[in-house]
C-alpha cells in the first residue's frame, strides 16, 4: 500500500527540477522562488488526496505554484514600505560559481532579464516564465492559468511588449505589484 | 534587437535558475518535516558551519540593535534626571534601611515611592520603559541565539535541510516581540500622556496638582495637544509595525535584522521628537537631546537600508 508521502515522491520526482526553475522565474530572486516552491509544495501535498489524475500531477502542481505566487503578489502592498529589494541575487550558492554553465556575462543577462520580468503583471509574468522559459505549449499554459488559449496568447504578447518596453528604455523603474490582474 | 536581446536574456535566466536547483529529498523533508534523528553525515556536518557564522553575524546585529535602543533610552533618562535627584534617591534609599535592626523603613520607603511615583515617574517613563523593553529584549536575544545555536549543532540533520525555515520561526517569533514590545511601549506612553491630559482637565486636588506642574512639565500639553501626541505616537509604531511585519514571511530576513533594529531604533526616536515637537521636553537641553536621538536614529536607518540594498 502506497502511502501520501510516498506517492507524492513519485510523482514530484519527474517534475521537480522544472517546477524549481518556474518558480524561481516567477520571482524577483532565487531565494524568494525557493520559498514560493516549497510553501506550493506543503500545500500541494496537503491536497493531495484531491488529485484524481496521477498523469495531471506537473499541470496541478504548476497551478498550485501559479496560486500561491498570486497570493503574493496581492499581499505584497505591505511590501511597498520596505526599503529595499530582495532580487538581483541570481548566485545563491557557491556551487554555482563552480559551476562550468555559470559566467559573469550570463548572471549580467539573467539579471537584467529578472528586471525585465518584474515589470510586467503577475499573469503575463507566468505566462512568459511558462512559454519562453520552461517552453510549455499554449493549451498547458491556458489550463494552468485556467482561461482560454487566445487569452494566454494576448497575455505572451502584452507581456512581449511591454518587456521590448523595458529593454528599449521606455519602462525604467519596477512598478509595484499588481493587484488588479489585467490581462 | 530587443527581441533577440529578450529571448537571448531569457535564455541565460532558465540556465541559471536551473543550477543549484535543491535535491527533491531535501525539498520534501522541509514539507514533511520530520526525520530529525538520523545520525549526521560529514557533509551535513561541514554545511553547518556557514549556519554558524550566519548565526554569529544576526547575534552580533542584534546585539548592536540592542546597545542601539538602550543607549539612546540612557542618554535620555541621564539628561532628563538631574543628578541630585540621582543623589535624592540614592539617600532616601539607604535611610530607608535600618542596619540595626535589619528592616526597612515603611515611612521612608513611602516617601521613596511617593517621590518616585508621583513627581518623577510620571516626567521619565518613557525612558525608563525603553530602558525595561531594551533589556528585556537583550536578554531574549541572549537566550534565544544561544539555545538555537545549540540545538541547531546537536539535531544538525534535518535543519541543514530545512534551515531557511527554522530561520523563518526564529525571525517570527523575533518579529513578533519586537512588536509586542513596541505596542506595549506606544500603550504605556500614551495612557501616560492621556493620564497628564485627564488630571490637567479635572484639575484634581491642588497640592496634588502642584507637585505636578512643579516636577513633570508634561502639563504644558493641552488637551489637543495629548491627543495629537497619543495618535502620533501610536501611528509611528503602527508604522513602524507596519515595515516589519512583511519580513516574517521572507526569506532573507535573516540579513535584514539591521535594518529592523534601525527601524525600532527609529520608531523609538520618532516617539522623543514628538514629546519634543509637541513641548512636552520644556528646555532647550531636552529638545537637543531628543534631536541627537533621532539624527542617530536616521543615520543608523540610512546606514542599514544602504548596506542592505548593496547586498
Amino acid at each position: 500500500m502506497e502511502t501520501a508521502r510516498d506517492r507524492f515522491s513519485r510523482l514530484l520526482e519527474p517534475v521537480h527540477d522544472r517546477a524549481v526553475t518556474f518558480a524561481r522565474g516567477l520571482c524577483r530572486s532565487r531565494s524568494d522562488g525557493d520559498d514560493l516552491y516549497q510553501e506550493a509544495l506543503v500545500r500541494a501535498f496537503a491536497r493531495l488526496d484531491s488529485l484524481r489524475d496521477d498523469g495531471a500531477f506537473r499541470t496541478w502542481l504548476f497551478r498550485i505554484v501559479v496560486t500561491v505566487h498570486r497570493n503574493h503578489t496581492r499581499s505584497a502592498f505591505w511590501r511597498r514600505w520596505l526599503p529595499f529589494r530582495s532580487g538581483d541575487d541570481e548566485l545563491a550558492t557557491e556551487g554555482d560559481y563552480r559551476s562550468h554553465d555559470w559566467s559573469p556575462e550570463l548572471a549580467e543577462s539573467a539579471r537584467r532579464a529578472r528586471r525585465a520580468l518584474a515589470t510586467l503583471p503577475a499573469v503575463q509574468r507566468e505566462a512568459i516564465v511558462m512559454f519562453e522559459v520552461e517552453g510549455m505549449l499554449v493549451d498547458e499554459i491556458a489550463a494552468i492559468q485556467n482561461v482560454s488559449i487566445s487569452a494566454v496568447k494576448s497575455r505572451l504578447a502584452r507581456g512581449r511588449e511591454r518587456m521590448r518596453a523595458f529593454y528599449d528604455g521606455e519602462i525604467v523603474a519596477v512598478p509595484e505589484p499588481i493587484r488588479g490582474e489585467s490581462t | 534587437m530587443s527581441d533577440h536581446a529578450i529571448t537571448h536574456d531569457l535564455a541565460a535566466l532558465a540556465r541559471l535558475d536551473a543550477l543549484g536547483v535543491p535535491k527533491r529529498e531535501q525539498v520534501l523533508q522541509g514539507v514533511h518535516g520530520d526525520d530529525a534523528q538520523r545520525p549526521v553525515s560529514d557533509e551535513e556536518q561541514r554545511a553547518l558551519v556557514p549556519f554558524a557564522l550566519a548565526y554569529a553575524r544576526l547575534a552580533a546585529r542584534r546585539a548592536w540593535g540592542i546597545a542601539a535602543v538602550i543607549g539612546v533610552a540612557v542618554v535620555v533618562a541621564l539628561a532628563n534626571l538631574p543628578m541630585s535627584a540621582w543623589i535624592d534617591s540614592l539617600r532616601i534609599y539607604e535611610l530607608s534601611y535600618d542596619p540595626r535592626t535589619s528592616l526597612w523603613n515603611v515611612q521612608q520607603l513611602s516617601m521613596l515611592f511617593e517621590r518616585l511615583q508621583l513627581l518623577r515617574l510620571n516626567d521619565y517613563a518613557s525612558a525608563y520603559i525603553i530602558f525595561v523593553i531594551g533589556c528585556a529584549l537583550a536578554w531574549r536575544a541572549r537566550g534565544r541565539a544561544l539555545s538555537r545555536f545549540t540545538s541547531r549543532v546537536a539535531t544538525a540533520a534535518d535543519r541543514v535541510a530545512d534551515a531557511k525555515h527554522r530561520v523563518d520561526d526564529a525571525t517570527r517569533s523575533s518579529v513578533a516581540w519586537w512588536t509586542v514590545g513596541t505596542a506595549v511601549f506606544a500603550t504605556c506612553f500614551g495612557l501616560l500622556v492621556a493620564r497628564t491630559w485627564f488630571d490637567t482637565v479635572i484639575q484634581l486636588p491642588r497640592d496634588h496638582y502642584v507637585r505636578y506642574e512643579a516636577c513633570c512639565g508634561l502639563n504644558a500639553l493641552g488637551p489637543q495637544q495629548s491627543i495629537i501626541v497619543v495618535l502620533l505616537v501610536v501611528c509611528g509604531f503602527a508604522l513602524a509595525a507596519v515595515r516589519v511585519l512583511p519580513l516574517v514571511r521572507n526569506a532573507d530576513v535573516l540579513k535584514r535584522s539591521y535594518v529592523r533594529w534601525s527601524t525600532g531604533v527609529l520608531a523609538v526616536a520618532i516617539a522623543w521628537w514628538c514629546r519634543a515637537a509637541m513641548g512636552v521636553f520644556t528646555t532647550l537641553r531636552y529638545q537637543l537631546i531628543a534631536g541627537l536621538a533621532i539624527a542617530i536614529a536616521v543615520v543608523v536607518y540610512a546606514i542599514g537600508t544602504i548596506e542592505e540594498n548593496q547586498r
